[in-house]
């Protein structure tokens, strides 16, 4: 772990909906902790593509192997 | 964006035209069943929802609904066409040529207007009420505005999921566990000093000239180097000890056991759901043509009616039910891919050329046959799947062959089996490393899964805490137009409420008689349940983030009694001043009481004829039936004037007998709905005589002249 997540990190505040994603990744990081930058790509994808439509699971793949890449 | 004119032509009940004005005004339409009022609901239906309406969605209604959608009398040059006007004179339209295929303009109008909170018909009144708890929540979420948190949590839960498939992380775990266990079989509890002190004994043993190795890792790496050198430099009859060890460590009869065991688990896992995912498959390919956004369809796994979207989160959760079976199928490929990869070793080891004299000298004729067979097996097919053929070769000579192979370890020379044993140890020793590797690899894994997981739980609170707080707004709502539709009625704190034992829910609370009830549906009338289904809908409605935006109600105090029709009037002014508001009623007596009480400056009010025919279609009156009306006609046409004063006279005279509760004989058919003025005026008289009767005691003594 390389530090923990605050609501006030930048990467979290943008966007209509930023406040309650970084809201719940610094919840969710309490509970089950992981690396930073995962927690970053996590919150990237939750805001830029989860919320539209239920993915497909080639496009879930996809995410799943960016993130174990990191 | 109020509708200021709806305008048909051959859609639905209507004929070559059909137009109803509204002046930008609130409207109350009345006409009699089959008149055509929901002709209107159906046009703005279909523009809303893209050339679909939900009560139409069956199968005989054509792929695109054309065969419902189209007057079915209309002239072979008659256009289907829809055009309703907005405020700003902004029109939304849509042209419909016989094969349904509907071309739309002006459409952006409407985008995002959301049918769930605009729209309600007789029918959907009490819907909601009776609907499941899971489907209560999935109607809800699109009206709270909680679709995308929905999507993210199902987004969310299958990519964690998908880490767990693609990461392999129960196979990791599984190559873990066996080699930690070889390793605790072959150390038990010893620390790093005492595998040291073992490393460094056979060190010294194999390679005597080195130095003293003080490193685990790299002294075992020599000890290897050696003993592959030494083995190599044996004797034939020691070459072939260790080609039959590695032929029996194979294991391939183990292996092809473990293929029959997972063959046999996942055959009866199959077998069941094989049965019935067939009857869904062909239910399933029925409907797959209907999943447009946005349209009802009935689920061929439930049988209950649902949105398309709902049907595909049907889906996933059926193949979330399936996971178990893949699981079993791909254990039993992983079971065949072992097997493959044991037959290879053990051939290659068998059909080595040093074992060859060795092999015609002491094999029995038997085994020999075993040994051919074996080999005309095609391994490398064998990963993939196992025929009959395959399965009864390995049948008989699998057994055969280890027992031959045992047999002959038992005479193991002197030696060689000590070479084992150490070759053993040094292997156990360098799987340290991997076994490091793996551990960090499913740490890895398992806290992005675990962070994932967490993730969609958070994001169910989420909904949760915003579903509580909207339900909490939603229900002070309901409560208020509740207590104007039934004020001291001892049903009251009717409310929304998310239940504690599901993640997907919403329910209905209300106290029944100072107990509290879960769902309404257990204490409740049918007209009580009507009455709380319209304000949940009015409460959704008054929650529309655009308040310009028209609300329809069709037909929907039908199962109303006169006092709470009377109170609906109240409600609409109370809560809906200023919003436009379409309403729309078969019950002429409703409607006069709506057009007494409701103000003008407001509403407009209108009548359909009754219909006639197909061809004719919906017809408008041109009359607005009121005394302004009747004094204009007196000018050009007296008995004009006394037809339109007498039609107000036979609606009003029945309001008025009603509530001075003058009983009216039943009559047959629709006689009741059509009593005059004069009906009523002579049961009025009737009751006032015998009133005053009983009254002054004696007949004939009247106080005032009863004419």
């Amino acid at each position: 772990m390389d530090g923990d997540l605050r609501k006030s990190d930048p990467q979290f505040t943008s966007g209509s909906e930023g406040d309650w994603i970084a809201r719940r990744i610094a919840s969710a990081m309490g509970k089950a902790p992981i690396r930073k930058d995962t927690a970053n790509a996590l919150a990237e994808m939750t805001r830029a593509k989860f919320g539209e439509r239920i993915l497909r699971s080639s496009e879930l793949s996809e995410l799943a192997k960016k993130l174990m890449a990191i | 964006m109020h509708v200021d004119r709806i305008e048909l032509s051959w859609f639905r009940g209507a004929g070559a035209a059909a137009a109803l004005d509204t002046a930008q005004k609130s409207i109350c339409i009345y006409g009699p069943n089959g008149a055509g009022k929901s002709t209107f609901v159906d046009a703005f239906e279909y523009l809303l929802k893209g050339g679909k309406i939900e009560h139409l969605s069956h199968e005989y209604s054509g792929k695109r609904q054309e065969k419902a959608v189209l007057n079915t009398h209309r002239p072979a040059d008659g256009k289907c066409r829809i055009e309703i006007t907005f405020a700003g004179n902004r029109k939304v339209s849509a042209h419909i040529p016989p094969n349904g295929a509907a071309t739309f303009s002006g459409t952006d109008i409407i985008k995002g207007w959301d049918i769930g909170r605009l729209l309600l018909r007789q029918n959907e009144v009490s819907r909601f009420i009776h609907a499941a708890k899971g489907e209560k929540y999935s109607a809800l979420l699109p009206l709270l505005g909680l679709t995308e948190l929905e999507n993210t949590a199902v987004n969310l839960r299958a990519l964690a999921k998908a880490i767990q498939d693609i990461g392999r992380m129960g196979a990791l775990r599984a190559e873990r566990e066996a080699l930690l266990t070889r390793f605790r079989e072959c150390f038990g509890g010893k620390g790093k000093d005492a595998i040291l002190a073992e490393v460094q004994r056979l060190h010294r043993k194999y390679v005597p000239n080195g130095p003293v190795t003080t490193d685990i890792m790299s002294g075992a790496a020599e000890i290897a180097a050696a003993l592959d050198a030494r083995i190599a430099s044996l004797e034939l009859e020691n070459r072939r000890f260790f080609l039959l060890q590695g032929a029996r460590r194979a294991d391939c009869l183990k292996r092809f056991l473990s293929v029959q065991a997972e063959g046999s688990k996942a055959a009866s896992a199959a077998q069941e759901l094989v049965d019935e995912k067939l009857a869904i498959l062909n239910d399933t390919v029925t409907y797959a043509t209907k999943l447009t956004a946005d349209i009802q369809i009935t689920c061929p796994a439930c049988g209950q009616e649902i949105s398309s979207n709902e049907f595909k989160r049907h889906v996933t959760a059926e193949q979330a039910r399936l996971s178990g079976v893949i699981a079993a199928f791909n254990a039993r490929r992983r079971a065949l891919g072992d097997l493959a990869s044991a037959l290879e070793t053990m051939r290659a080891s068998l059909n080595d050329k040093a074992l060859e004299s060795w092999r015609a000298e002491n094999a029995q004729q038997d085994v020999l046959q075993a040994l051919t067979k074996l080999a005309e097996l095609d391994a490398d097919a064998l990963r993939n799947t196992i025929t009959p053929e395959q399965q009864e070769c390995l049948e008989q000579t699998l057994p055969k062959l280890t027992s031959w192979l045992d047999d002959a370890l038992r005479r193991a020379p002197p030696g060689a089996q000590e070479l084992v044993t150490h070759k053993d140890i040094i292997a156990v020793i360098a799987s340290v490393d991997r076994i490091r590797e793996l551990g960090e690899r499913v740490t890895s894994l398992e806290a992005l899964h675990s962070f994932v997981v967490e993730m969609e739980v958070q994001t169910r609170q989420e909904i949760k805490a915003r579903s509580e707080a909207l339900i909490a707004e939603i229900s002070a709502d309901m409560q208020r137009m509740w207590a104007t539709l039934h004020p001291g009625e001892p049903i009251d704190e009717v409310r929304l409420y998310m239940p504690d034992d599901a993640d997907k829910a919403i329910d209905i609370a209300v106290k029944f008689h100072g107990i509290a009830q879960p769902s309404p549906r257990l204490t409740l009338s049918e007209g009580h349940r009507n009455s709380l289904g319209l304000c949940v809908f009015l409460a959704l409605a008054k929650r529309d983030p655009e308040q310009s935006r028209p609300i329809i109600l069709d037909d929907v105090v039908t199962s109303f009694d006169r006092e709470h029709r009377g109170q609906v009037a109240d409600l609409l002014m109370k809560e809906f001043s200023g919003r436009q508001l379409i309403l729309l009623t078969h019950d002429r007596d409703w409607y006069v009481e709506l057009k007494f009480r409701l103000p003008h400056k407001e509403w407009n009010f209108c009548l359909l004829q009754p219909w006639s025919d197909p061809r004719t279609g919906v017809r408008v009156a041109s009359s607005r039936s009121d005394f302004e009306e009747a004094k204009q006609l007196i000018a050009v046409s007296v008995n004009a004037a006394g037809n339109v004063t007498r039609a107000i006279m036979d609606v009003a005279m029945g309001i008025i007998a009603e509530r001075l509760e003058v009983p009216m004989p039943f009559c047959r058919g629709d006689k009741n709905d059509r009593r005059s003025a004069v009906d009523f005026m002579q049961h009025l008289r009737s009751v006032g005589r015998k009133a005053l009767r009983i009254r002054n005691g004696s007949e004939g003594n009247y106080p005032v002249d009863v004419p």
